[in-house]
């Protein structure tokens, strides 16, 4: 049997940190999946107390709260499944369990990026759906035509160029793995932390872009900027590119550190 | 088997192990005693492989447990002196984290914990300190690991459950089983490791079976007191003595007595 990776030992695992993802956070993920009905409430409440019929819940509203929903969760979710890898107890527990550092990175990483999401979603979405088809002046269901895209026409229009629901899920894989990260290495104040580290590291990134700019653009010629004869698409292709090498980057660098210390985390 | 060459683990500046060399043979209950901070729980740590050497070589039937090689964690079962408590029932967990281990058995497991009189269908964070004590016992003992390491399995435990421990420990294990057990509950154990590893000033002060400490020293029961005793300790009804074994005599050990013994004749034992 392989040392580093065996099928049927990773799916043994992989259902293992499942369950214990479940027992741990499976309430809380209900609560953030019902927010929009909870807005729906606290919104329709006084509207009959004080005006004795039903508002018109705003589907933008709804939008805004799924956003925050899915914000909660992708913060929260890794410092509490996997926050006690810092504690001795736990995390001698999770380094004994017979399966290999690299089974239980990809049970880890698959479980933050994609089944979480997909939970919520389904949470979100179902509820949304019966909700909107039961409650009065609860609004279009979210994924309808007229739900989501007419809540962010902005959104709507950039994805001729960009597939935003692609951007919305690569931000969440580069969010979910730089908080699984500061859930495994810090020992207390997790989110808050790695907030931080993510503030500090953007505004080291956005110093070292503004000096590299700086220095390209030496002895440039602002006049000529405005007569540059610039080919859209080539811009856009440009912006896609280093959109897309920075979350690659993100991503392999934040992955590597994260298997990193999961590889040597010691009790 | 177990092997460990030359062992150094520091705490930053703090050296907590050093120089420590010993074989861990199969199918012998190491009793690994020693005082507060002298390194007990630091050296299970290392052979289950949550911490890496400063220096020197741990190996596990050949492999460093630190790389944590599925094969070798098969191997083991280290039980830490505190436990955690899930959100899940003492048999959801078993059956869930149990089954990675080649040898579990969940009818052994369930067995077991009947023998401590706790129920396995009860939620873990639930339980006191002991049950959850008894159901990481029961884990340990029904994993079939070849190498259970136990931190103080005793601390937390009722009287019964003591006597349960003994039994079930004897009952579940393999013979070729190698079980170390640190521990500062000696009269629990007493009658059940073989040999004993005593640690002192981070290295080992004493590393024999209780076979050869019988052949040395002499543990004397009676009212009479000898003058030439290394060690001497009032008990109700006489005294226990300790001295030199130098025409062969043989005598029970007494485990507290052969501690306070080795620790106040250093000497003798190096």
């Amino acid at each position: 049997m392989s040392e580093i990776f065996n099928i049927n030992r990773f799916w043994k695992y992989f259902v293992h940190d499942l369950k214990s993802a479940k027992s741990n956070y499976w309430l809380s993920l209900i609560v953030c999946g019902l927010t929009p009905l909870v807005g729906y409430i606290i919104y329709e409440i006084p509207m009959l107390l004080f005006q004795h019929h039903f508002g018109e819940y705003q589907t933008a509203v709804k939008v805004t709260l799924v956003f925050f929903a899915f914000f909660v969760v992708l913060m929260s979710f890794p410092a509490k499944a996997y926050g006690s890898l810092t504690d001795k107890k736990a995390g001698s527990n999770w380094i004994l369990l017979p399966a290999s550092t690299l089974e239980k990175y990809i049970s880890m990483i698959l479980i933050t990026c994609i089944v979480v999401p997909a939970a919520l979603a389904a949470v979100v979405f179902a509820s949304d759906f019966i909700f909107s088809l039961v409650l009065p002046r609860y609004g279009h269901f979210i994924l309808s035509g007229s739900g989501l895209s007419s809540a962010v026409p902005d959104l709507a229009d950039a994805s001729v160029f960009i597939n935003v629901y692609a951007l919305l899920f690569l931000n969440w894989v580069c969010n979910s793995l730089a908080f699984t990260l500061g859930a495994v290495c810090f020992k207390k104040a997790k989110i808050v932390k790695t907030y931080i580290a993510e503030c500090i590291i953007g505004i080291i990134c956005f110093i070292i872009v503004a000096v590299v700019l700086a220095i390209f653009t030496h002895g440039f010629d602002e006049t000529l900027m405005y007569n540059i004869n610039l080919d859209e698409e080539e811009a856009i292709k440009w912006i896609k590119f280093l959109l897309y090498s920075a979350i690659t980057i993100w991503i392999l660098a934040v992955g590597s550190a994260l298997y990193l210390r999961v590889k040597t985390i010691k009790h | 088997m177990i092997s460990i060459k030359d062992l150094a683990f520091s705490y930053g500046t703090n050296c907590v192990l050093k120089n420590i060399s010993l074989e861990l043979e199969e199918g012998k209950i190491y009793g690994l005693l020693g005082e507060n901070g002298v390194g007990k729980t630091t050296l299970l740590t290392l052979l289950a492989g949550l911490k890496k050497v400063s220096a020197g070589i741990i190996e596990t039937d050949g492999k460093d447990p630190y790389k944590r090689e599925p094969s070798m964690l098969c191997s083991l079962y280290y039980l830490p002196d505190e436990v955690v408590g899930y959100n899940m029932t003492a048999a959801q967990y078993a059956g869930s984290a149990g089954n990675f281990w080649p040898g579990f058995s969940m009818d052994r497991f369930k067995e077991i914990m009947q023998l401590f009189e706790t129920d396995y269908n009860m939620k873990m964070n639930k339980m006191s300190s002991g049950q959850l004590k008894k159901t990481y016992i029961s884990l340990a003992l029904s994993s079939g690991a070849k190498y259970l390491l136990l931190d103080e399995p005793t601390n937390g435990l009722d009287i019964p459950s003591k006597s349960a421990f003994r039994s079930a420990l004897m009952k579940y294990t393999d013979e070729k089983s190698t079980i170390i057990i640190s521990t500062h509950q000696v009269k629990d154990l007493e009658n059940i490791i073989d040999p004993i590893i005593i640690l002192d000033n981070s290295s080992v002060l004493l590393n024999a079976s209780i076979e050869e400490i019988g052949r040395k020293l002499f543990f004397d029961y009676g009212t009479e007191l000898h003058s030439d005793a290394l060690y001497m300790e009032q008990v109700p009804g006489g005294y226990v003595q300790v001295c030199l074994n130098q025409d062969g005599r043989e005598s029970k050990i007494n485990l507290e007595a052969l501690f306070n013994t080795v620790h106040k004749h250093k000497e003798l034992f190096v």
